[in-house]
This record gives structure tokens, C-alpha cells and sequence, in this order.
């Protein structure tokens, strides 16, 4: 007969400051589950393969529709969201005894099982002047005109929900690094090619080639592999080398 | 000293406080559940109603006006709501500054599509996620106001009572951070909830799971009102799922999707045959009663269940692409068929929450400092929601309340700084002790299935259909369940990010909320906009043109009855059968 | 206090430079040596005579070792010990196994190979040597035995995929290549050329081995 349940791989943690474990848990099959249902169901039954009473996961989520960026984790090695890592896919391809590892993104620190800090993101947003320094939320009139075509791709850059795919991807992002991580580019591109936003091109530019810039993208492109949005970050990024080094140049000679 | 205001909550409304409040010269703090950028308001789809009229239709913000009041059956209160319309493309004009990508004309100028409700194209979008670009410029300019050292946030922290001193004024509000659970006093001047909006008291909804109503029910449980709770929009369009069911948004039927199901062997376009003038196109409470008449009373769901189609199927590929390729993906993503070859499965789905904190029209409660915003207050939608006017209503009323809030806290005459440590110790004692207890709970409830049985009993009894014996019999079993809530297990003996902690407390907010819903319900003995009784099929003016005010007593809600301001349009029949 | 920073801030901006001069000098000089190194001794395979002939002719260049610090060592010890730099700081994830990760993985892998090759061809072939026929013989004795030969293709080999896998990246670094379907384009190019140079490399080798010396 076959099973009944399919199983979960969960690699846990207590607190920041704890080692990391280990623990299975066998979840009632259902169509249409995801990974985020399933980690409801463990709430409901916080009991482990091994039928004994346990803590619920802890996990974060928000929207369960893809565009928060919450629910972050690395499923089956890959990093993504977990709400649209949708079990039959998984069982489809590998078969239900097959266990489906979950485990907290690698490159943030772990705050308890899978939920981790990612406020490294957003300070690298921070760093790279990531908005148009408008001079006020009050009337001022009509925006200016904007190519349609120019605006269909800062659509698609400005989509980035901050999930950190990206950054756990990376290999120049982490703890050993300053690198402020792939998804800032995008945004910086964005910015820099809106008919306001350019005004302050230079600015930005100047931002990511400070330490930790631009310069420390070494082109392994996982970036672009993982992204769940299929943002062009990587047409973004050399973009973005062609204009620092543009920009570089015309500081040298003007220096 | 600076004055400081404390702004809980990140999306579009709260933001907008902030950015509204930092322009006149007050330190902000603001505390969200999550890291502001990942707030509701991304769910939003859509679109922004503004009356741009560069269509050559003839649009103007009193047709806007007037579209919004008709569309929430007269209960809402029309000065603010023509404030809203009046301030709108103005709004759209920050938002295109800040660097929104709306999508444009081939001129380079704002595009519009037509949604619910509407004989005009009015909607501003960007592509299919316009929620998401929106709040992601207000949290730009908000990141520029942090980076200048004049906004904190406090990412990962709950809200768990405001502050209140013996006067009744409030000097700021006690948090819970949700890594280390350390419970922390917050000194602030004003302090602002734009919290959103309530589904998950209904379990499944569209809503985000940190849409639990439980900040506005901390409010109303420290002596606020609640008005027109009974108010809840279903939406007509979303797909049914195991954790939540998801949007599908209306502009799905905006660009000319179609809704049918299979009579006598061949398709019905059931809302076309209904609504001639509106067709697909008919407000949100009108379509989902007639896809719940169709399902359930006329047993034509799809395989026989509560399901219809929402066909695309039939338009350009490209363009489908082009204007609706994000929630197309969704659909795709969560339900395995691409709607652009197969028709979407859909049922309405508990989705906006008209009602909400009192406030008065300078967006302050009753309680003296406490300021609402966004989805949690009541103002700007009578009893229902247009499309496409939730995020100009979030935004805007954040224009309103944060200047508000601002003249408020410059006419203190004692800034929350000069308060002295005692207030706030014994506010800190009491939640320290409350989380002990919760901690301490030992019975055989388990928090999560309590919470799914209450979002049964609620999606049943008081949503797009509602009778007054089960109403009556759903606030037996909601008081039975906060007994219930008593005899829960703490199944998380963890001391660091314990979630079922904060959720057991959640519950409990839910559950005091529920019952302002099912008897605001259950009291208001009529038919309008989402609120549809079939014992009481008409709109009864005369009685029941008024907000209800629901307030905190002992032995659960009072009820009081407010007068509706009607100083602007008459009101008439609402219909979207004949001429308007 | 706010003014340091500043100043710091300005300072941190050196490593950007310090990162693009690292890229150029990759390709000009170093690459642009590696091509002219590997022609000139192509005259193996014509036989013993050419290739003497051609090394007679590089050694007795004017103020040769002028060249060799300035154009080749100096670029090369920067590339060197920067790049190992970088090497450090990368954190290496074999888990992605998508094409690109493994170039830049493989980029990392021969820069340390190549690093430890050049020394050692430096030290042999260029510096404990007198005479022309000392370097054909230093190169030969080591081609010559099987693990010489085979130690030495790895280093070769290596440098030669660091080259061209090192054009494709400076196009990036460079904003060359902007486009993704351009990129794709190149990354096929750099890998037939570097396909080439691996066959071609290979040839020299052989005839160095076979050689009577």
C-alpha cells in the first residue's frame, strides 16, 4: 500500500546561540499542500516522526502568496519561498518516501528553527541610497513622462521583495565579507534610469562602489538562477559596471 | 525634547503617517510585526482609483465621489470620502515622483483600466502588483527618513497596549519583541494604528497572517469603538486553498474576463444575464451573492461544488501577459493550470474589512491620543468597498492622520518624556504578568486547531449569507470558545521567538472581535452592500442608515447607533440592474 | 567625528579601483603575455632549432629584465596576491550546480593552481637558468617523465582556462556585455577558445617531450 504521509527534514534550532539538530516529522498527504501548510499542520500536531510531543516550528510568513518575501528557507538545497514549494511537485519528482529537507537560510543568522534575521538586506539597501530624494509628499504637480519600455523593465527590477534568495545564493555574500549583496543592484538600476531618480545617478553610484560594492560581484550568477521573481539582475549589473566605471573614469580625468 | 508619535503597523497607512508626520518635524517609531516592506499592502493587485480622466470619457472626481458613495450603499460618511476623491491624483502624482513604475501610454502618461463598479476607466496600476510598488516607494522614502536618523523602526515587535495615564491620554504603548520576547515601554507622544484589516478571524482568507484585527481589538477592548464591524467584503474571485485561499484579482474581469458555470450542459455567464449594464464588472458584495446563488441555492457549481469559472481564455495572450502576468503567475504557481489556456476555478473569499476603529474625521479615537489609519478604521467605505479604493483609502487617510497627529501632540501641554517612570512600570507589570500566565497554560486545547474551528464557524455564519438564529447561535459558541481559550496548551515550551505565546494572545483579540462582528450583525436587521440578510432583503434607511459603535463592557459588546453625514447625495436605491 | 568618516569613507572607495586595476591587469599585460609567450614557443613544434632559436632571440632583447619586472612581474605578483585576496573572501557553495557557478568556482580552483605553476616555471625555467639551452633542457626533463608531464599540463591547462574564462568575467566587469543573451554568446566563445588553447598548449607539450634533448 502506499504511504499515507509524506515526511519532513527539519533542521532546528532553539535560539541564536544554540547548535543547530535535526527532526522529522510525517505529515498526513493532501492535494494541493504546500510547504507552509504543512508546517501549519505541525502547529496543529506538534508531534514528531517518532510520535513524540515536541515544540512547533517556528517559522515566518506572511502573505503566502509570493510577493512578501517571508517565508524564505532553503528547500531540498535551494533557497525560496515556501509557500509556493508545493509538496506534489515534490513527490511527483521524487516520490513520497523521499524525505523534504527545510532548513533556515545559511547566510543570515538563525533566530530560532527557521526563522533568521535578514536585516542585513535591508542595511545594504540603506547603504546604496535606494529611493528618489523627492522634496515632498505634498502637491507638487504630475510626474514627469516616462518611456513605456524604460518603465516595463524598472517593473520588473522594482519587483524584488528583499527575500534573500539572492544573498544566500552568492558566494561573496557572507560573515567573512563586506559585500552588500546582489539585490541591491537591481534597485540601484531602477532608480538610476527613472527620469527623476536619475538626477541623483551619480550619488548612487557613488554608494556601490564604496567598500562592499559593486566591485565584490564575482560573477558566479546564482543570483539570477534562484530568483523567484526573474528580476534581470544580472542585465542590471552590467549596466551598472559599464556606468561605474564611466563614472571612474571621468573622476580620474577631472581629478 | 523632540516629540515623538509612535506608528504601529508599516503598510501603506502607516507609512504615509510616517512620511506625513517626519514633514512636520516629529521623531517617529514605528513597530511592525514584520519588516515593513513585507506588510499586507503588497497583496494588493490591482490597482488605485483616481480620477485622471485621460481617456476622453468624461471622468471626474464627482463621478468618483458619487461612484464611491452609491458603491457603499450610503453608509459611509461623505465629507471625508469627497476629501479622499478630491485628493487623489494628487496622491497618484507623489506616488509617480517617489518612482512608482505605473504603467504608461504610449505618451508616456499614466494608463487606466476600468474596475468594479465603475462605468469609467479610472485605475492607476502598475502592471499586476500596483499594492507592492506602492509600498515600496513609501518604504524608500521612509528607509532616506531612517538613514537621516529621524524614524526607528522596531522590525519583529507586537503591539500590546497602549499607555494610557489617569487622564485617559496616551503616552506611548508597551511592545513585545517576537525574537527575545522582551516586553518594552515605548514613550510617544501620539500613537498612530494602521494595523489593516481582520481575515484571520476567519480563518482562511486573503488576507496576510498577520492580519489578525488583534491591534485594533486591543483598542477597542481599552475602551475605543469599533464601528460597521458587521461590514466584511467577500471577494468574488479568489481560489480556494489549504492555508489560505488567494486573491484573484478584479482586474482579471477589469481587462475582460468573463464568470460562468454550466447550465442545462452549456455555458452560463450568469453575472452578463444578471447585470446587463455592469455585466462581470458589477461591485464585489453583487457578484459574490450571485456566485453563491449559483453554488450553493441553484447546486451549478463546477463538479458540483462551490466553485465557477473566471474565463480568460478567450483574450490575446500578450496582452494577458502584459496586463495581468502577475497574478496570472500566481494562479499558475499555486494551482498547477495557466489560466491562459484553462479557465480559472474560483469562489468568493472573506477579503476586506469595511469597518473598523472610530474615528472622527481627524482620524483620532475615543481615547485621548490614539490615532487609526488604513483598513482598521471605519471612514471611507460604507458597506462596501470599491475595487481599486483600498489603497487610495489607506493612503490617504495617512495624509490625514498624520498631519492630525501631529497638531495633536503640538498642542500638548506635557510631552510623554516628562511622564514619569510609574505610569509605565505598572502598564509593563501587568503584561509581564499576563505573559507569565500565558506561558504557565496547561489544558488540552490545542491554540491552532481552536483558532481553525472559530475561522469555521465565522466563514459559515457570518459571511456572504447571514441569518439571525445562527448569528445569535455563533456568539453562544464564540463566548464558549473564550472560555475554551482558558484550558489552552501552551505547546511551545521554548523561551526565545515563542510564536504560539503571541498567538494564544492574538486569539484572544480575535475572539472579542468576532463577537463585535456577529452582533453588529446580528442587530442590524436589514440588507446593505456585503452585509445580506434573506430574512431582511431591503436596505432600511429609516432605521438602519447608521454606523454602528460597538464598545468594550464587561459583559461584552454595547451597542450604539452614530448618524450617517448624507450632506452631499441623497440616497437612493442601489442597483446595478437598471440605468443608474 | 562626522568629518573621519568621511575621509574613511573616501578612503574605502580605493578598493573599487583596486578591484577594477585587478581585472585590467589580467587581460593587459598578463594575458596579452600569456598569448605572446605561448606563440613564441609554438616554434616547438617546428622543432628543436626554431624553438632556440626564438628563445635565443627573446633572451637577447635590450634590458630584457626592465620588461619582465615592469610589464610582466609586477602585474603578475598584484594579480596574484589580490586575487588570492578575493579567493579568501568568496565563500564557495558547490550545492548550485548551475553552469556559472561551477566557472566561478573553476576560476577560483586555477587561480590557486596557476599561482603555485607560474612560481614554479619561474623559478626553473626563468631564474635558475643561464644559458638557452638550460631553460629547452629545465622544460624538458619535466615533460619528459609522465608526472612531469601530466603536472605540468594541469598547470598550463589551468592557466589557460583562467584566461579565457577571465575574458568573459572582465567583459562583465567592464560592462562589456550587457545583454544576457550576449553573455551567453561569450561564455560560449571564451570556452571554445579556451578549448582551442587546451588543444594547442597540448601540441607544444607534446613536441617539448618528444624532443631529443
Amino acid at each position: 500500500m502506499e504511504q499515507e504521509y509524506f515526511i519532513l527534514n527539519i533542521r532546528r534550532q532553539n535560539d541564536p546561540h544554540s547548535s543547530s539538530y535535526w527532526e522529522e516529522f510525517h505529515i498526513p498527504y493532501k492535494p494541493n499542500m504546500n510547504v507552509i501548510s504543512s508546517l501549519m499542520y505541525i502547529q496543529k500536531h506538534p508531534v514528531n516522526a517518532e510520535g513524540k510531543r515536541v515544540n512547533p516550528v517556528v517559522f515566518e510568513c506572511n502573505c503566502y502568496e509570493e510577493v512578501c518575501g517571508a517565508c524564505t528557507m532553503v528547500i531540498n538545497g535551494r533557497p525560496r519561498q515556501a509557500c509556493s514549494a508545493l509538496i506534489d511537485k515534490f513527490i511527483d519528482k521524487e516520490g513520497i518516501e523521499k524525505p523534504i529537507i527545510i532548513e533556515p537560510l545559511s547566510k543570515f543568522p538563525t533566530v530560532r528553527d527557521l526563522m533568521v534575521d535578514r536585516k542585513k538586506l535591508f542595511d545594504g539597501l540603506k547603504k546604496a541610497k535606494t529611493w528618489i530624494p523627492v522634496d515632498g509628499s505634498f502637491a507638487l504637480g504630475r510626474g514627469p513622462r516616462y518611456d513605456e519600455k524604460k518603465r516595463a523593465y524598472s517593473y520588473l527590477l522594482s519587483r524584488c521583495m528583499t527575500c534573500g534568495c539572492c544573498a544566500e545564493a552568492c558566494p561573496n555574500f557572507n560573515e567573512k565579507s563586506d559585500f552588500i549583496g546582489p539585490h541591491v543592484f537591481p534597485q540601484v538600476q531602477r532608480l538610476n534610469i527613472n527620469p527623476l531618480g536619475e538626477m541623483q545617478k551619480d550619488e548612487r553610484l557613488k554608494a556601490i562602489m564604496a567598500h562592499g560594492g559593486i566591485q565584490g560581484c564575482g560573477n558566479a550568477q546564482n543570483c539570477a538562477k534562484v530568483c523567484p521573481m526573474h528580476i534581470p539582475i544580472l542585465k542590471s549589473l552590467a549596466e551598472l559596471n559599464f556606468d561605474v566605471n564611466i563614472y571612474a573614469l571621468k573622476k580620474i580625468i577631472k581629478w | 525634547m523632540t516629540p515623538k508619535a509612535i506608528v504601529i503597523g508599516g503598510g501603506l497607512a502607516g507609512l504615509m503617517s510616517v512620511i506625513k508626520l517626519v514633514e512636520n518635524n516629529i521623531d517617529v517609531d514605528i513597530i511592525s510585526l514584520v519588516p515593513v516592506k513585507r506588510s499586507h499592502s503588497v497583496c494588493a493587485q490591482g490597482g488605485i482609483n483616481a480620477a485622471l480622466d485621460t481617456k476622453g470619457e468624461g471622468d471626474s472626481v464627482e463621478e468618483h465621489f458619487y461612484d464611491t458613495i452609491y458603491g457603499g450603499d450610503f453608509l459611509a460618511n461623505q465629507m471625508p470620502v469627497k476629501g479622499m476623491v478630491e485628493a487623489a491624483p494628487e496622491l497618484i502624482y507623489m506616488f509617480d515622483r517617489m518612482g512608482t513604475p505605473f504603467t504608461r501610454t504610449s505618451e508616456g502618461i499614466l494608463d487606466l483600466r476600468r474596475f468594479g463598479g465603475t462605468k469609467k476607466k479610472r485605475t492607476v496600476f502598475a502592471g499586476a502588483t500596483t499594492g507592492q510598488q506602492l509600498e515600496y516607494a513609501l518604504d524608500e522614502q521612509v528607509r532616506r527618513y531612517e538613514d537621516e536618523g529621524k524614524v526607528h523602526k522596531f522590525e519583529g515587535w507586537e503591539f500590546l497596549k497602549a499607555v494610557l495615564d489617569d487622564r485617559g491620554i496616551c503616552r506611548g504603548c508597551i511592545a513585545q519583541n517576537l525574537a527575545t520576547m522582551e516586553i518594552k515601554a515605548f514613550r510617544g507622544d501620539a500613537l498612530l494604528l494602521c494595523t489593516g484589516g481582520a481575515g484571520v478571524i476567519y480563518g482562511k482568507s486573503t488576507n496576510s497572517s498577520i492580519n489578525t484585527g488583534s491591534a485594533a481589538s486591543i483598542i477597542y477592548q481599552q475602551g475605543a469603538a469599533y464601528a460597521n464591524g458587521e461590514f466584511v467584503q467577500i471577494h468574488p474571485t479568489a481560489m480556494l486553498g489549504d492555508d489560505k485561499t488567494r486573491l484573484m484579482s478584479e482586474s482579471a474581469r477589469g481587462e475582460g474576463g468573463r464568470v460562468w458555470t454550466y447550465k442545462d450542459g452549456k455555458p452560463w455567464y450568469f453575472l452578463e444575464e444578471m447585470y446587463p449594464n455592469y455585466g462581470n464588472l458589477v461591485p464585489r458584495d453583487i457578484a459574490s451573492r450571485a456566485i453563491h446563488k449559483v453554488c450553493v441555492d441553484m447546486g451549478l457549481g463546477i463538479d458540483g461544488e462551490k466553485q465557477v469559472y473566471l474565463d480568460l481564455t478567450h483574450l490575446d495572450k500578450d496582452f494577458l501577459e502584459q496586463r495581468l502576468g502577475g497574478i496570472l503567475e500566481i494562479y499558475e504557481k499555486f494551482h498547477g493550470d495557466d489560466p491562459k489556456k484553462v479557465p480559472m476555478k474560483i469562489y468568493p473569499g472573506i477579503h476586506y474589512f469595511m469597518g473598523g476603529i472610530h474615528v472622527n474625521w481627524e482620524h483620532m479615537t475615543c481615547l485621548t491620543g490614539v490615532f487609526a489609519a488604513g483598513e482598521c478604521d471605519y471612514m471611507y467605505h460604507g458597506a462596501n468597498r470599491l475595487g481599486a479604493n483600498s489603497l487610495l483609502s489607506a493612503v490617504y487617510s495617512g495624509t490625514v492622520c498624520g498631519p492630525a497627529a501631529a497638531r495633536y501632540i503640538q498642542s500638548l501641554d506635557k510631552l510623554s518624556e516628562e511622564e514619569s517612570e510609574t505610569l509605565f512600570e505598572k502598564y509593563l507589570r501587568e503584561e509581564r504578568a499576563y505573559d507569565d500566565e500565558i506561558r504557565m497554560m496547561d489544558g488540552d486545547e490545542n491554540p491552532y486547531l481552536l483558532h481553525q474551528e472559530m475561522g469555521q464557524l465565522m466563514t459559515a455564519n457570518v459571511g456572504i449569507v447571514r441569518y439571525n438564529s445562527k448569528l445569535e447561535k455563533t456568539d453562544i459558541e464564540l463566548q464558549n470558545y473564550l472560555e475554551r481559550w482558558h484550558h489552552i496548551n501552551m505547546i511551545d515550551q521554548g523561551s526565545y521567538s515563542n510564536q504560539t505565546v503571541m498567538f494564544v494572545k492574538q486569539l484572544k483579540n480575535m475572539m472579542e472581535l468576532a463577537r463585535v462582528i456577529t452582533l453588529g450583525a446580528l442587530r442590524r436587521n436589514e440588507s446593505r452592500g456585503a452585509h445580506y440578510k434573506p430574512d431582511f432583503p431591503d436596505r432600511l434607511d429609516d432605521e438602519y442608515l447608521k454606523t454602528t459603535k460597538a464598545f468594550k463592557t464587561e459583559d461584552g459588546p454595547r451597542f450604539e447607533w452614530e448618524e450617517v453625514d448624507t450632506s452631499l447625495l441623497e440616497p437612493v436605491q442601489r442597483t446595478y440592474g437598471g440605468k443608474k | 567625528m562626522e568629518k573621519k568618516q568621511k575621509k574613511q569613507q573616501n578612503y574605502l572607495h580605493s578598493d573599487f579601483y583596486i578591484r577594477r586595476i585587478h581585472s585590467l591587469l589580467g587581460i593587459i599585460p598578463i594575458g596579452i603575455f600569456l598569448c605572446f609567450h605561448l606563440f613564441m614557443n609554438s616554434s616547438a613544434i617546428i622543432g628543436v632549432e626554431a624553438w632556440a632559436a626564438v628563445i635565443d632571440g627573446m633572451r637577447s632583447i635590450p634590458f630584457v629584465i626592465v620588461a619582465e619586472i615592469g610589464i610582466i612581474a609586477i602585474p603578475f605578483i598584484f594579480h596574484i596576491v589580490y586575487g588570492l585576496y578575493i579567493v579568501y573572501f568568496s565563500k564557495m557553495n558547490m550545492k548550485y550546480q548551475y553552469y556559472r557557478n561551477w566557472m566561478f568556482i573553476l576560476q577560483r580552483i586555477t587561480a590557486i593552481i596557476t599561482t603555485i605553476f607560474v612560481i614554479e616555471h619561474v623559478v626553473f625555467v626563468r631564474i635558475m637558468t643561464a644559458s638557452t639551452m638550460d631553460v629547452m633542457t629545465a622544460m624538458a626533463h619535466v615533460v619528459q617523465t609522465p608526472l612531469g608531464f601530466v603536472l605540468e599540463l594541469i598547470g598550463v591547462w589551468a592557466s589557460v582556462f583562467h584566461f579565457s574564462n577571465g575574458i568573459f568575467t572582465f567583459l562583465i566587469t567592464w560592462g562589456i556585455l550587457q545583454g544576457e543573451r550576449l553573455q551567453k554568446l561569450f561564455s560560449i566563445l571564451t570556452m571554445l577558445l579556451c578549448a582551442g588553447m587546451f588543444l594547442w598548449t597540448l601540441i607544444i607539450l607534446i613536441r617539448i617531450a618528444m624532443m631529443p634533448i
